[in-house]
Protein backbone atom coordinates (compact mmCIF):
# COMPACT_ATOMS: atom_id res chain seq x y z
CA UNK A 1 0.00 0.00 0.00
CA UNK A 2 1.26 3.41 -0.88
CA UNK A 3 -0.52 5.15 2.04
CA UNK A 4 2.65 5.70 4.03
CA UNK A 5 4.45 6.80 0.92
CA UNK A 6 1.69 9.25 0.04
CA UNK A 7 1.79 10.89 3.47
CA UNK A 8 5.58 11.11 3.45
CA UNK A 9 5.50 12.59 0.00
CA UNK A 10 2.87 15.21 0.83
CA UNK A 11 3.72 15.92 4.43
CA UNK A 12 5.34 19.29 3.80
CA UNK A 13 2.51 20.41 1.60
CA UNK A 14 -0.13 19.33 4.12
CA UNK A 15 1.65 21.35 6.78
CA UNK A 16 1.96 24.42 4.55
CA UNK A 17 -1.63 24.33 3.39
CA UNK A 18 -2.90 23.73 6.91
CA UNK A 19 -1.01 26.82 8.06
CA UNK A 20 -2.39 28.78 5.14
CA UNK A 21 -5.87 27.57 5.98
CA UNK A 22 -5.38 28.61 9.60
CA UNK A 23 -4.14 32.02 8.57
CA UNK A 24 -7.09 32.66 6.26
CA UNK A 25 -9.60 31.57 8.88
CA UNK A 26 -7.81 33.35 11.71
CA UNK A 27 -7.54 36.65 9.86
CA UNK A 28 -11.18 36.46 8.81
CA UNK A 29 -12.29 35.69 12.36
CA UNK A 30 -10.30 38.64 13.73
CA UNK A 31 -11.93 41.05 11.29
CA UNK A 32 -15.35 39.49 11.78
CA UNK A 33 -15.09 39.74 15.56
CA UNK A 34 -13.90 43.33 15.41
CA UNK A 35 -16.91 44.22 13.27
CA UNK A 36 -19.59 41.96 14.73
CA UNK A 37 -19.31 42.53 18.48
CA UNK A 38 -19.57 46.34 18.23
CA UNK A 39 -22.35 45.90 15.66
CA UNK A 40 -24.21 43.54 17.98
CA UNK A 41 -23.84 46.02 20.84
CA UNK A 42 -25.05 48.86 18.60
CA UNK A 43 -28.23 47.07 17.53
CA UNK A 44 -28.88 46.05 21.14
CA UNK A 45 -28.77 49.78 22.02
CA UNK A 46 -30.83 50.93 19.03
CA UNK A 47 -33.37 48.18 18.61
CA UNK A 48 -34.77 49.85 15.51
CA UNK A 49 -31.57 48.94 13.68
CA UNK A 50 -31.72 45.29 14.71
CA UNK A 51 -34.08 44.12 11.98
CA UNK A 52 -32.35 45.78 9.01
CA UNK A 53 -28.83 44.88 10.20
CA UNK A 54 -29.71 41.27 10.95
CA UNK A 55 -31.54 41.15 7.63
CA UNK A 56 -28.43 42.20 5.73
CA UNK A 57 -26.03 39.83 7.48
CA UNK A 58 -28.58 37.08 7.13
CA UNK A 59 -28.75 37.66 3.38
CA UNK A 60 -24.94 37.51 3.13
CA UNK A 61 -25.16 34.09 4.74
CA UNK A 62 -27.48 32.80 2.02
CA UNK A 63 -25.11 33.57 -0.87
CA UNK A 64 -23.61 30.31 -2.13
CA UNK A 65 -19.92 30.42 -1.23
CA UNK A 66 -18.62 29.73 -4.72
CA UNK A 67 -20.75 32.61 -6.01
CA UNK A 68 -19.50 34.88 -3.24
CA UNK A 69 -15.89 34.28 -4.26
CA UNK A 70 -16.91 34.94 -7.85
CA UNK A 71 -18.63 38.22 -7.00
CA UNK A 72 -15.55 39.53 -5.21
CA UNK A 73 -13.14 38.63 -8.00
CA UNK A 74 -13.68 41.73 -10.20
CA UNK A 75 -13.70 44.21 -7.30
CA UNK A 76 -10.84 46.72 -7.06
CA UNK A 77 -8.34 46.17 -4.23
CA UNK A 78 -10.19 43.13 -2.86
CA UNK A 79 -10.07 41.30 -6.17
CA UNK A 80 -6.36 41.96 -6.68
CA UNK A 81 -5.21 39.25 -4.31
CA UNK A 82 -6.75 35.85 -3.78
CA UNK A 83 -6.18 35.96 -0.02
CA UNK A 84 -8.10 39.24 0.21
CA UNK A 85 -11.05 37.75 -1.62
CA UNK A 86 -11.02 34.74 0.65
CA UNK A 87 -10.82 36.78 3.84
CA UNK A 88 -13.57 39.20 2.83
CA UNK A 89 -15.85 36.33 1.85
CA UNK A 90 -15.19 34.49 5.08
CA UNK A 91 -15.88 37.65 7.10
CA UNK A 92 -19.23 37.87 5.31
CA UNK A 93 -20.18 34.40 6.52
CA UNK A 94 -18.88 34.91 10.04
CA UNK A 95 -20.88 38.07 10.72
CA UNK A 96 -24.32 36.60 11.29
CA UNK A 97 -23.67 34.18 14.16
CA UNK A 98 -21.54 36.71 16.08
CA UNK A 99 -23.79 39.74 15.54
CA UNK A 100 -26.91 37.79 16.33
CA UNK A 101 -25.52 36.15 19.45
CA UNK A 102 -24.03 39.40 20.78
CA UNK A 103 -27.42 41.01 20.28
CA UNK A 104 -29.30 38.13 21.91
CA UNK A 105 -26.86 37.95 24.78
CA UNK A 106 -27.03 41.63 25.63
CA UNK A 107 -30.77 42.05 25.19
CA UNK A 108 -31.26 38.92 27.28
CA UNK A 109 -29.56 40.31 30.39
CA UNK A 110 -32.06 40.30 33.25
CA UNK A 111 -34.01 43.57 33.31
CA UNK A 112 -33.80 43.92 37.10
CA UNK A 113 -30.04 43.49 37.02
CA UNK A 114 -29.75 46.28 34.45
CA UNK A 115 -32.19 48.46 36.38
CA UNK A 116 -30.07 48.09 39.50
CA UNK A 117 -26.89 48.75 37.53
CA UNK A 118 -28.33 52.07 36.37
CA UNK A 119 -29.78 52.93 39.78
CA UNK A 120 -26.50 52.36 41.58
CA UNK A 121 -24.81 54.90 39.36
CA UNK A 122 -22.85 52.90 36.82
CA UNK A 123 -21.87 54.84 33.70
CA UNK A 124 -22.78 53.43 30.28
CA UNK A 125 -19.26 52.12 29.83
CA UNK A 126 -19.25 50.46 33.24
CA UNK A 127 -22.56 48.80 32.54
CA UNK A 128 -21.22 47.45 29.26
CA UNK A 129 -17.88 46.23 30.58
CA UNK A 130 -18.92 45.00 34.02
CA UNK A 131 -22.43 43.73 33.44
CA UNK A 132 -23.62 43.38 29.86
CA UNK A 133 -20.58 41.88 28.16
CA UNK A 134 -19.70 39.41 30.94
CA UNK A 135 -23.30 38.23 31.14
CA UNK A 136 -23.57 38.00 27.34
CA UNK A 137 -20.17 36.29 27.00
CA UNK A 138 -21.43 32.70 26.80
CA UNK A 139 -23.68 33.75 23.91
CA UNK A 140 -20.93 35.70 22.16
CA UNK A 141 -18.54 32.77 22.45
CA UNK A 142 -21.17 30.41 21.11
CA UNK A 143 -21.50 32.72 18.12
CA UNK A 144 -17.72 32.81 17.63
CA UNK A 145 -17.68 29.04 17.77
CA UNK A 146 -20.33 28.64 15.09
CA UNK A 147 -18.62 31.27 12.94
CA UNK A 148 -15.19 29.64 13.27
CA UNK A 149 -16.41 26.18 12.35
CA UNK A 150 -18.31 27.62 9.38
CA UNK A 151 -15.22 29.54 8.24
CA UNK A 152 -12.91 26.55 8.45
CA UNK A 153 -15.29 24.71 6.15
CA UNK A 154 -15.92 27.49 3.68
CA UNK A 155 -12.22 28.35 3.52
CA UNK A 156 -11.70 25.13 1.57
CA UNK A 157 -13.59 26.78 -1.32
CA UNK A 158 -11.08 29.65 -1.29
CA UNK A 159 -8.75 27.45 -3.30
CA UNK A 160 -11.10 27.96 -6.24
CA UNK A 161 -9.87 31.54 -6.56
CA UNK A 162 -6.28 30.55 -5.83
CA UNK A 163 -6.17 31.63 -2.21
CA UNK A 164 -4.63 28.34 -1.14
CA UNK A 165 -5.54 26.48 2.01
CA UNK A 166 -6.54 22.84 2.33
CA UNK A 167 -9.05 23.26 -0.47
CA UNK A 168 -6.08 22.97 -2.87
CA UNK A 169 -5.88 19.27 -2.12
CA UNK A 170 -9.58 18.80 -2.44
CA UNK A 171 -9.84 20.55 -5.82
CA UNK A 172 -6.79 18.73 -7.10
CA UNK A 173 -8.13 15.44 -5.83
CA UNK A 174 -11.49 15.97 -7.48
CA UNK A 175 -9.87 16.97 -10.76
CA UNK A 176 -7.57 13.95 -10.82
CA UNK A 177 -10.13 11.57 -9.24
CA UNK A 178 -7.70 10.82 -6.41
CA UNK A 179 -9.48 10.30 -3.12
CA UNK A 180 -6.22 10.33 -1.22
CA UNK A 181 -5.73 13.95 -2.22
CA UNK A 182 -9.33 14.82 -1.29
CA UNK A 183 -8.79 13.25 2.12
CA UNK A 184 -5.44 15.01 2.55
CA UNK A 185 -7.43 18.24 2.44
CA UNK A 186 -10.63 17.15 4.11
CA UNK A 187 -9.18 15.40 7.16
CA UNK A 188 -6.94 18.26 8.36
CA UNK A 189 -9.81 20.69 7.69
CA UNK A 190 -12.15 18.60 9.80
CA UNK A 191 -9.55 18.32 12.55
CA UNK A 192 -9.07 22.09 12.51
CA UNK A 193 -12.79 22.61 12.84
CA UNK A 194 -13.01 20.13 15.70
CA UNK A 195 -10.06 21.69 17.50
CA UNK A 196 -11.49 25.21 17.19
CA UNK A 197 -14.88 23.97 18.32
CA UNK A 198 -13.39 22.20 21.32
CA UNK A 199 -11.20 25.12 22.35
CA UNK A 200 -13.99 27.70 22.13
CA UNK A 201 -16.40 25.33 23.84
CA UNK A 202 -13.96 25.05 26.73
CA UNK A 203 -13.66 28.83 26.91
CA UNK A 204 -17.44 29.13 26.83
CA UNK A 205 -17.69 26.72 29.76
CA UNK A 206 -15.01 28.60 31.70
CA UNK A 207 -16.77 31.93 31.24
CA UNK A 208 -20.30 30.68 31.89
CA UNK A 209 -22.36 32.64 34.37
CA UNK A 210 -22.58 30.68 37.61
CA UNK A 211 -26.03 29.40 38.44
CA UNK A 212 -27.51 30.31 35.08
CA UNK A 213 -29.03 27.79 32.77
CA UNK A 214 -28.51 29.90 29.67
CA UNK A 215 -25.98 28.37 27.24
CA UNK B 1 -31.97 71.51 57.79
CA UNK B 2 -33.54 70.71 54.41
CA UNK B 3 -35.64 67.59 54.04
CA UNK B 4 -33.68 64.62 52.70
CA UNK B 5 -36.25 64.25 49.94
CA UNK B 6 -38.91 66.73 48.94
CA UNK B 7 -41.56 66.52 46.25
CA UNK B 8 -43.04 69.83 45.18
CA UNK B 9 -46.21 69.55 43.09
CA UNK B 10 -44.75 66.67 41.16
CA UNK B 11 -46.77 65.45 38.21
CA UNK B 12 -46.02 62.93 35.54
CA UNK B 13 -48.27 62.56 32.53
CA UNK B 14 -48.02 59.95 29.81
CA UNK B 15 -48.00 61.18 26.20
CA UNK B 16 -51.70 60.27 25.99
CA UNK B 17 -52.43 62.70 28.82
CA UNK B 18 -53.06 60.16 31.59
CA UNK B 19 -51.41 61.29 34.84
CA UNK B 20 -49.36 58.69 36.75
CA UNK B 21 -48.46 61.30 39.37
CA UNK B 22 -50.69 64.21 40.09
CA UNK B 23 -49.50 67.22 42.05
CA UNK B 24 -47.64 65.22 44.69
CA UNK B 25 -46.24 67.33 47.51
CA UNK B 26 -44.41 65.46 50.21
CA UNK B 27 -41.42 65.73 52.51
CA UNK B 28 -39.19 63.02 53.86
CA UNK B 29 -37.31 64.47 56.81
CA UNK B 30 -33.68 63.43 57.18
CA UNK B 31 -33.27 60.32 59.29
CA UNK B 32 -36.90 59.23 59.06
CA UNK B 33 -38.66 56.43 57.29
CA UNK B 34 -41.68 57.19 55.12
CA UNK B 35 -43.78 54.37 53.73
CA UNK B 36 -45.70 54.71 50.48
CA UNK B 37 -48.85 52.61 50.51
CA UNK B 38 -51.44 52.15 47.81
CA UNK B 39 -52.88 49.78 45.26
CA UNK B 40 -50.90 48.58 42.29
CA UNK B 41 -50.83 51.37 39.74
CA UNK B 42 -51.29 54.10 42.34
CA UNK B 43 -47.93 55.59 41.41
CA UNK B 44 -45.78 54.43 44.35
CA UNK B 45 -42.95 53.00 42.30
CA UNK B 46 -43.03 55.87 39.82
CA UNK B 47 -42.75 58.39 42.64
CA UNK B 48 -39.90 56.45 44.24
CA UNK B 49 -37.97 56.36 40.98
CA UNK B 50 -38.15 60.11 40.45
CA UNK B 51 -35.83 60.50 43.45
CA UNK B 52 -32.76 59.01 41.76
CA UNK B 53 -33.69 60.19 38.30
CA UNK B 54 -34.78 56.73 37.12
CA UNK B 55 -38.10 58.26 36.15
CA UNK B 56 -38.70 61.71 34.73
CA UNK B 57 -41.39 64.18 35.76
CA UNK B 58 -43.61 66.45 33.68
CA UNK B 59 -43.88 69.31 36.11
CA UNK B 60 -42.99 70.25 39.64
CA UNK B 61 -39.70 69.58 41.36
CA UNK B 62 -38.00 66.76 43.24
CA UNK B 63 -35.31 67.87 45.68
CA UNK B 64 -32.71 65.64 47.28
CA UNK B 65 -30.77 67.09 50.20
CA UNK B 66 -32.27 70.47 49.32
CA UNK B 67 -31.16 70.51 45.68
CA UNK B 68 -33.30 69.77 42.61
CA UNK B 69 -32.62 66.34 41.13
CA UNK B 70 -32.63 67.89 37.67
CA UNK B 71 -29.68 70.13 38.52
CA UNK B 72 -27.56 67.37 40.08
CA UNK B 73 -25.06 65.09 38.39
CA UNK B 74 -27.19 61.97 37.85
CA UNK B 75 -24.37 59.47 38.27
CA UNK B 76 -23.14 61.03 41.52
CA UNK B 77 -26.70 61.35 42.81
CA UNK B 78 -27.44 57.69 42.14
CA UNK B 79 -24.25 56.57 43.84
CA UNK B 80 -25.26 58.51 46.93
CA UNK B 81 -28.68 56.83 47.18
CA UNK B 82 -29.18 53.17 48.05
CA UNK B 83 -31.65 51.19 45.95
CA UNK B 84 -33.28 47.93 46.92
CA UNK B 85 -35.92 46.07 44.91
CA UNK B 86 -37.94 42.93 45.49
CA UNK B 87 -36.03 40.87 42.93
CA UNK B 88 -32.73 42.09 44.49
CA UNK B 89 -30.95 42.24 41.13
CA UNK B 90 -27.67 40.88 42.49
CA UNK B 91 -25.07 40.55 39.76
CA UNK B 92 -24.99 36.79 39.15
CA UNK B 93 -21.39 36.77 37.92
CA UNK B 94 -19.92 38.56 40.97
CA UNK B 95 -19.27 37.14 44.40
CA UNK B 96 -21.35 38.40 47.31
CA UNK B 97 -18.42 40.53 48.46
CA UNK B 98 -17.96 42.14 45.06
CA UNK B 99 -21.68 42.80 44.77
CA UNK B 100 -21.64 44.64 48.07
CA UNK B 101 -18.56 46.67 47.19
CA UNK B 102 -19.69 47.56 43.68
CA UNK B 103 -20.47 51.23 44.17
CA UNK B 104 -17.08 51.68 45.80
CA UNK B 105 -15.52 49.75 42.93
CA UNK B 106 -17.06 51.94 40.22
CA UNK B 107 -15.97 54.97 42.19
CA UNK B 108 -12.44 53.64 41.90
CA UNK B 109 -11.68 53.03 45.59
CA UNK B 110 -8.83 50.79 46.61
CA UNK B 111 -9.26 47.04 46.82
CA UNK B 112 -8.44 46.91 50.49
CA UNK B 113 -11.00 49.53 51.37
CA UNK B 114 -13.68 47.80 49.30
CA UNK B 115 -13.03 44.42 50.89
CA UNK B 116 -13.00 45.78 54.39
CA UNK B 117 -16.23 47.67 53.86
CA UNK B 118 -17.96 44.70 52.21
CA UNK B 119 -17.01 42.48 55.13
CA UNK B 120 -18.21 44.99 57.69
CA UNK B 121 -21.54 45.37 55.93
CA UNK B 122 -22.00 41.60 55.66
CA UNK B 123 -21.63 41.28 59.41
CA UNK B 124 -24.05 44.15 59.92
CA UNK B 125 -26.76 42.34 58.00
CA UNK B 126 -26.08 39.19 59.98
CA UNK B 127 -24.04 37.14 57.50
CA UNK B 128 -20.57 35.93 58.48
CA UNK B 129 -18.06 37.49 56.13
CA UNK B 130 -15.78 34.43 56.29
CA UNK B 131 -18.58 32.23 55.10
CA UNK B 132 -20.38 34.45 52.64
CA UNK B 133 -17.98 36.94 51.02
CA UNK B 134 -16.78 34.49 48.37
CA UNK B 135 -20.12 32.85 47.64
CA UNK B 136 -22.03 33.44 44.44
CA UNK B 137 -25.56 34.89 44.54
CA UNK B 138 -27.21 31.71 43.28
CA UNK B 139 -25.94 29.88 46.32
CA UNK B 140 -28.00 32.06 48.67
CA UNK B 141 -31.54 31.73 49.99
CA UNK B 142 -34.10 34.43 49.27
CA UNK B 143 -33.61 36.04 52.65
CA UNK B 144 -29.83 35.96 52.36
CA UNK B 145 -30.00 37.52 48.93
CA UNK B 146 -32.11 40.35 50.27
CA UNK B 147 -29.60 40.88 53.11
CA UNK B 148 -26.84 41.18 50.55
CA UNK B 149 -28.97 43.58 48.50
CA UNK B 150 -29.44 45.73 51.58
CA UNK B 151 -25.74 45.66 52.42
CA UNK B 152 -24.90 46.63 48.85
CA UNK B 153 -27.29 49.57 48.93
CA UNK B 154 -25.56 51.08 51.96
CA UNK B 155 -21.92 50.06 51.50
CA UNK B 156 -20.79 53.34 49.96
CA UNK B 157 -22.10 55.42 52.85
CA UNK B 158 -25.46 56.23 51.28
CA UNK B 159 -27.62 58.19 53.73
CA UNK B 160 -30.80 57.78 51.68
CA UNK B 161 -32.34 54.43 50.86
CA UNK B 162 -35.04 53.79 48.27
CA UNK B 163 -36.83 50.48 48.70
CA UNK B 164 -39.42 49.06 46.34
CA UNK B 165 -41.31 46.15 47.93
CA UNK B 166 -38.01 44.91 49.32
CA UNK B 167 -39.41 41.98 51.28
CA UNK B 168 -42.44 41.22 49.14
CA UNK B 169 -41.17 37.86 47.91
CA UNK B 170 -40.17 36.50 51.32
CA UNK B 171 -42.08 34.17 53.62
CA UNK B 172 -43.65 35.87 56.68
CA UNK B 173 -40.96 34.78 59.15
CA UNK B 174 -38.03 35.80 56.97
CA UNK B 175 -39.87 38.99 56.22
CA UNK B 176 -40.19 39.86 59.91
CA UNK B 177 -36.50 39.05 60.36
CA UNK B 178 -35.58 41.32 57.49
CA UNK B 179 -37.65 44.17 58.87
CA UNK B 180 -35.58 44.01 62.03
CA UNK B 181 -32.34 43.80 60.07
CA UNK B 182 -33.40 46.92 58.18
CA UNK B 183 -34.34 48.82 61.33
CA UNK B 184 -31.11 47.94 62.99
CA UNK B 185 -29.09 48.82 59.92
CA UNK B 186 -30.68 52.21 59.30
CA UNK B 187 -29.91 53.13 62.90
CA UNK B 188 -26.34 51.93 63.04
CA UNK B 189 -24.75 51.89 59.61
CA UNK B 190 -23.79 55.52 60.05
CA UNK B 191 -23.70 58.02 62.87
CA UNK B 192 -26.96 59.54 61.71
CA UNK B 193 -30.03 57.48 60.92
CA UNK B 194 -30.52 56.58 57.29
CA UNK B 195 -33.46 58.21 55.50
CA UNK B 196 -35.72 55.58 53.96
CA UNK B 197 -38.47 55.88 51.37
CA UNK B 198 -40.23 52.54 51.33
CA UNK B 199 -42.81 51.31 48.84
CA UNK B 200 -44.85 48.46 50.27
CA UNK B 201 -48.16 46.64 49.94
CA UNK B 202 -47.95 45.54 53.54
CA UNK B 203 -49.79 47.78 55.99
CA UNK B 204 -48.24 46.12 59.04
CA UNK B 205 -44.77 46.56 57.57
CA UNK B 206 -45.45 50.23 56.90
CA UNK B 207 -46.68 50.79 60.44
CA UNK B 208 -43.77 48.88 61.94
CA UNK B 209 -40.99 50.54 60.01
CA UNK B 210 -42.15 54.06 59.20
CA UNK B 211 -42.69 57.26 61.12
CA UNK B 212 -45.02 58.54 58.45
CA UNK B 213 -47.33 56.64 56.14
CA UNK B 214 -48.42 58.12 52.85
CA UNK B 215 -51.36 56.64 50.99
CA UNK B 216 -51.35 57.17 47.23
CA UNK B 217 -54.46 56.87 45.11
CA UNK B 218 -54.34 57.28 41.33
CA UNK B 219 -51.12 59.24 41.57
CA UNK B 220 -52.35 61.62 44.27
CA UNK B 221 -51.55 61.82 47.94
CA UNK B 222 -54.74 60.63 49.60
CA UNK B 223 -53.30 60.73 53.11
CA UNK B 224 -50.02 61.66 54.79
CA UNK B 225 -50.17 60.68 58.44
CA UNK B 226 -48.02 59.76 61.40
CA UNK B 227 -47.82 55.99 61.56
CA UNK B 228 -49.38 55.85 65.02
CA UNK B 229 -52.38 57.86 63.79
CA UNK B 230 -52.93 55.95 60.58
CA UNK B 231 -55.27 53.24 61.85
CA UNK B 232 -57.48 55.68 63.77
CA UNK B 233 -57.72 58.14 60.91
CA UNK B 234 -61.22 59.11 59.85
CA UNK B 235 -60.16 59.91 56.29
CA UNK B 236 -62.44 57.88 54.02
CA UNK B 237 -59.57 56.82 51.76
CA UNK B 238 -57.58 55.51 54.73
CA UNK B 239 -60.58 53.75 56.25
CA UNK B 240 -61.40 52.10 52.93
CA UNK B 241 -57.77 50.98 52.51
CA UNK B 242 -57.45 49.61 56.03
CA UNK B 243 -60.75 47.78 55.76
CA UNK B 244 -59.82 46.25 52.43
CA UNK B 245 -56.45 45.08 53.76
CA UNK B 246 -57.97 43.70 56.97
CA UNK B 247 -60.61 41.80 55.03
CA UNK B 248 -57.93 40.21 52.93
CA UNK B 249 -55.89 39.25 55.98
CA UNK B 250 -59.04 37.86 57.62
CA UNK B 251 -59.89 35.78 54.59
CA UNK B 252 -56.44 34.22 54.63
CA UNK B 253 -56.29 33.28 58.30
Amino acid sequence: MAGGGFLAQHWDEIATLTLEHLWLTGAAMLFATAISIPLGILIARRRGLARPVLGVVNTLQTIPSLAMFGFLLPLPFIGERAARIAIVALVGYALLPIVRNTYTGITGVDATVMDVAVAMGMTRGQRLMKVELPLAMPYILAGLRTATVTCVGIATIAAAVGAGGLGEFIFRGVASVDNRLVLAGAIPAALLALAADGFLGLLEWKLRVPGERRP
Amino acid sequence: MPAAIEFRSVSYRLPDGRALLHDVTLEVAAGTTVALLGKSGSGKTTLLRTVNGMHGISSGEVLVRGRPVASQDTIALRRSIGYVVQETGLFPHFTVGRNIGLVLEIEGRSRGEIQERARALLEMVGLHAEEFAERMPHELSGGQRQRVGLARALAAGQDILLMDEPFGALDPLTRAEMQDVLRNLTMHVQEKRTTVLLVTHDLEEALYLAERVVLLEDGRVAANLRADEFLSSTLPAVQAYVQAVRRRVGAHS
